[in-house]
């Protein structure tokens, strides 16, 4: 023979053999009355989890549509209020250019429009992950005018005043459990059945004296222990990573079309690799532990042992460890500052605002029913250049750098300046304890960073809170672009105000509602690449303690 | 047991997390009690200092109210870290606590919360059964049991051999925690709380004491069955896991789906829906006509009372039953849940001790809503006495727009704010905690007959073989 066909000869052997360990090793569990309970559990545990995953993900998504829904509906309305009025003036042939009472301006389309909605949109992907999305707001209320608005942080020093995350009414104690979904089996139970089918995959058969058998046939012992665990992952994966996805992708396709399409398929596809590189891993360690020359009985709990601790100890360890060693801001020291800094800026644009609503309504009074009188109000409301003694000295520290306001303004135009100087003023007074609490929550995220690397769990946990958009990175994109939006918004309506300009119906079309921009998939790709790296470093490192350890091996007893 | 290298590692490792994660929450809570008292103390000043144009502005710019953690929550945490910590009172509405803790922990926290109440339900009962499962079935497989048996020792008394061997160890655990929790509990000693948290903590050890004697009746029981040490430890690591890990999180996910609370949009439109539909301008001039005919005058002006605050103290009085109403529905859900959750505790005793452990520590859902409640009570007395101060200030009889026609604050402003008490809370006594974990009592004591009873039958059947 030649050289060629013999390796090929041999070739086709080793896989006839591999297949041969692997169908031997399926008669062997399958007969296996512990396997065939464990199999059974396992595919009920994947399919409840993938059920109350869908029914929970079906619950946001009704939430977040229902939101946007509102949205666009508003702004539908408000154009066609617009757009009629508009027509009304043209039929009577007056110029749309002129503030006019019963014409929107500027000012009355921004108080109608000033109350929105933003959702924090969710990836059909994260029905594999629905419990983490449920621990931060996804729904932001925004509502300006009002006297006493919150503020809250959206990034490093910036705060925006009148944005509220809108609560949880989800049960605490529903929150404190998790959710019973398909991440919670992969990080728990997933590694769990890898070792429960596996902690005795050689070391039975030593005990039992069939491997010293085996062994004395032509066959390398790396092509049994292959064969084992080739025949175990592919259960173990085709359960608990395959089936998932696939029933995922198939129900994100169907029920939740729309949007990029595509994107389920990408993060399918990170998912299924990092489960996969995490099995990979467990059945290293688990393999480590049956070439280390103990009894199966001896085997189970070593295996049962490394469980608690990768699973459970590490990552409460390096938890306490942050809570310890890394502050966390204190609530009270922002809710403080915030009201502190409120209170004061209070008085003085309260004493402005009740010294600018007396003097409109006290040289045009209104009652009701009186059109007149209306009209009246409404052409000096935003016409008529008005004089201010209270809060004199926050309107000139304001104009400072605002020579366009410096011209005589009329009231709905000092009413507007009162809530910009609002949120300039609170944002001075709240940067520095805003940055502080930033300064503090880096330092905890750059720790939790860098001690994860010592647990796979926790390095899997954050790649799977990527790939399913529920990880921190995410969140802090869309509390970004919701701040360049609302900032933007205001700044649009400032210039219209200022300006007295109106706003037409055409204009409304050009202030879509908020629309969160998902970030590129490679962008998630790079985030989860250091994880996955990390996982593989020890898979690796553990198959070469293996590999030294079974060429040590005692195989026969 | 002790020359058992795996029993040293065992414990010294759960000793070690146990007083780790009780130093780290005492210090914790100090920090956090502290800060607490401070900012209350703030906005108490802040209250008493104000400067506003009449009572009802000084309502509106109201005061807020932090949460406080008991000190038992130090070894229980509970649902602290999923609940807000503070809550904003204010006129006309009801308010969600705000400022929720895991809103800002770090990815990765809510896979390992290290408390005390984690070693003591997770861990400790999992070294339980690696301590029993070969007392019977180890014994069989050496021989040792026949031998012993043979010369006339009762399976009883081997049983009770058994029983005070693993005791022991376990004690020495047990004990330095023990010991450690009185301490954190005498230095963060205030008197208004002592025989309280003392009576908790006696129940709570209590609790744990015949959780772990269920443990070890079923490690006794199963290896007392079992043919085999190693058949003994796969049921008992079984039982751990489905009980502990998968049942939890399994019962949750069933009580949400037979018991669903609305979502904030559903709360808030279930809200506006029923909120009353006349403009405050028309009720105010129906009240003007009330009073007008009640004390005999034609004119506003001439009443000895306001109309403007009136007003408001009926539409006050409306909201907030309109508020209490709702909120009273979403937390009856949150009970039904639970309720659900403590039932389920009959086919798993972790889930029984876990409710148990919270409610003594003060960190479950019914001591939120005690506070919750106790808070606004006191929203509703903060703003309906500044309603009543703006009735006897007779303001704005005749028109809301303008500057007051007399003072808005008679007797001064600050005389005004004091007539709001400091808001002061007292956490309910152990009778009630009880009286609201009742399932999870009674479900650990069935577990605790029930094996105790299975136990001694199968004592009286035991094969040496």
């Amino acid at each position: 023979m030649s050289l060629n066909i013999r390796t090929q000869v041999n070739s086709k052997s080793k896989l006839q053999l591999l297949l041969t360990v692997m169908r031997y090793e399926w008669r062997i569990l399958k007969a296996d009355r512990v396997f065939q309970y464990v199999l059974v559990l396992f595919v009920g545990i994947v399919v409840c989890a993938l059920i109350n995953g869908a029914a929970v993900f079906a619950r946001q998504c009704k939430q977040a549509a229902e939101g946007r829904g509102e949205q666009s509906a508003l702004h539908e309305k408000i154009r066609q209020e617009i757009a009629q009025s508009e027509k009304a003036r043209i039929d009577k042939g007056e110029p749309l250019s002129q503030v006019k009472s019963g014409v929107p301006s500027a000012s009355a389309v921004y108080l109608k429009l000033a109350t929105f909605k933003a959702t924090l949109p969710l990836d059909s992907i994260a029905i594999l992950n629905a419990g983490e999305n449920s621990l931060r707001p996804q729904t932001f209320n925004y509502k300006t005018g009002g006297r006493y608005v919150p503020f809250f942080p959206t990034g490093d020093k910036r705060s925006l005043g009148g944005l509220s995350p809108a609560p949880s009414t989800d049960n605490p104690m529903l929150m404190l459990l998790g959710q019973f979904d398909i991440a919670f089996v992969t990080l728990y139970i997933y590694p769990l059945i890898i070792l429960v089918l596996s902690f005795n995959m050689l070391t039975a058969d030593r005990d039992a004296g069939i491997l010293a058998l085996m062994l004395s046939q032509p066959i390398k012992l790396r092509t049994i222990i292959l064969g084992k665990v080739m025949i175990r992952a592919l259960i173990v994966f085709s359960i608990g990573v395959f089936l998932p996805v696939i029933v995922t992708c198939v129900i994100g396709t169907l029920a939740y079309p729309g949007g990029q399409s595509y994107r389920i398929f990408w993060q399918a596809g990170l998912w299924v690799l990092a489960a996969l590189i995490y099995g990979c891993f467990w059945f290293a360690l688990v393999l480590l532990i049956n070439t280390a020359g103990r009894i199966t009985a001896a085997s189970g709990v070593i295996s049962a042992a490394c469980w608690i601790l990768v699973v459970v100890l590490t990552p409460a360890l390096i938890n306490l460890s942050l809570q310890y060693f890394l502050l966390a801001s204190s609530t009270f020291q922002f809710v403080t500052a915030e009201r502190d800094a409120s209170l004061q800026l209070n008085s003085q644009i309260d004493a402005a605002s009740a010294e600018l609503n007396q003097q409109i309504r006290e040289r045009y009074p209104v009652t009701a029913g009186d059109r007149l009188a209306q009209e009246r109000f409404d052409r000096a409301y935003f016409g008529e250049p008005v004089q201010m003694v209270n809060g004199s000295e926050l309107m000139a520290d304001f104009i400072k750098n605002r020579p366009a306001w410096s011209v005589a303004v009329t009231t709905d135009q000092k009413f507007r300046a009162l809530s910009e100087i609002r949120q300039l003023r609170m944002e001075q007074q709240l940067a520095k304890v805003l940055a502080e609490t930033e300064q503090r929550r880096q330092q905890r995220e750059s720790a939790m960073k860098m001690l994860r690397v010592v647990s796979p769990t926790l390095l899997f946990q954050s790649a799977l809170n990527e790939t399913t958009g529920a990880g921190n990175d995410k969140y802090k994109s869309f509390l970004t672009q919701l701040d360049g939006y609302i900032r933007e918004r205001e700044r649009f309506f400032s210039q219209k105000i200022l300006q007295r300009e109106n706003i037409y119906a055409t204009e409304v079309d050009h202030l879509p509602p908020f629309d969160y921009r998902a970030e590129p998939i490679s962008e998630v790709m790079k985030r989860i690449l250091t994880s996955l790296i990390a996982i593989v470093t020890a898979t690796l490192g553990l198959l070469w303690l293996a590999l030294r350890s079974l060429q040590r091996a005692t195989l026969a007893r | 047991m002790w020359r058992d290298g795996r029993f040293r590692w065992a414990s010294g490792i759960l000793l070690t997390l146990m007083l780790a994660s009780l130093g780290v929450a005492s210090w914790q809570y100090q920090r956090r009690s502290q800060s607490r008292l401070e900012a209350q103390h703030v906005q108490r000043e802040q209250w008493l200092n104000k400067e506003m144009a009449n009572p009802h502005v000084a309502a509106h710019s109201g005061t807020i109210l932090f949460r406080p953690f008991l000190l038992l929550s130090v070894l229980d945490s509970g649902v602290d870290s999923y609940l807000g910590t503070s809550v904003y009172l204010e006129p006309h509405r009801r308010n969600l606590f705000s400022q929720t803790p895991a809103e800002s922990a770090p990815a990765g926290q809510r896979l390992g919360e290290l408390t005390v109440a984690v070693v003591l339900q997770l861990l400790l009962p999992l070294l339980i059964f690696l301590l029993t499962f070969t007392a019977f079935a180890g014994e069989r497989e050496n021989g040792t049991l026949r031998q012993a048996l043979s010369i006339g020792v009762k399976p009883s008394l081997i049983a009770l051999g058994k029983i005070i061997g693993i005791s022991t160890p376990l004690a020495a655990l047990l004990v330095p925690t023990t010991v450690a929790g009185v301490f954190i509990l005498a230095l963060h000693n205030d008197s208004s709380s002592t025989s309280s948290s003392l009576t908790r903590a006696a129940l709570m050890v209590a609790a744990y004491l015949v959780y772990y004697w269920i443990f070890l009746c079923l490690g006794l029981l199963i290896s007392a069955w079992s043919p085999s040490s190693q058949r003994t430890l796969v049921v008992l690591l079984g039982f751990w896991f489905i009980t502990c890990l998968l049942i939890p999180r399994l019962t949750a996910a069933v009580g949400q789906h037979l018991y669903p609370t609305p979502n904030i949009d559903e709360f808030v439109a279930k809200l506006e829906q029923e909120s009353d539909p006349v403009s405050f301008g028309e009720q105010r001039r129906q009240v003007e006509k009330r009073l007008l005919a009640r004390y005999g005058v034609q004119r506003a002006v001439d009443l000895p009372v306001s109309t403007w605050g009136t007003t408001l103290y009926e539409r006050e009085e409306a909201s907030t039953d309109l508020y209490n109403k709702h909120f009273n529905q979403l937390f009856e859900k949150y009970e039904a849940q639970n309720g659900f959750y403590q039932n389920v505790s009959l086919l798993a005793p972790p889930l029984a001790v876990q409710s148990l452990s919270m409610g003594l520590a003060g960190s479950d859902v019914v001591h939120f809503r005690h506070f919750a409640e106790a808070a606004e009570a006191y929203r509703y007395k903060l703003v309906q006495t500044m309603n009543q101060l703006a009735i006897e200030s007779q303001l704005y009889n005749t028109s809301l727009i303008g500057p007051p026609d007399r003072p808005a604050f008679i007797g001064g402003e600050r005389a005004a704010y004091e007539r709001v008490p400091n808001f002061e809370y007292a956490a309910p006594n152990w009778k009630w905690v009880i009286s609201r974990t009742s399932a999870s009592v009674v479900s650990l004591l069935f577990w605790f007959f029930l094996l105790n009873m299975l136990l001694a039958r199968s004592l009286r059947r035991l094969n040496a073989v």
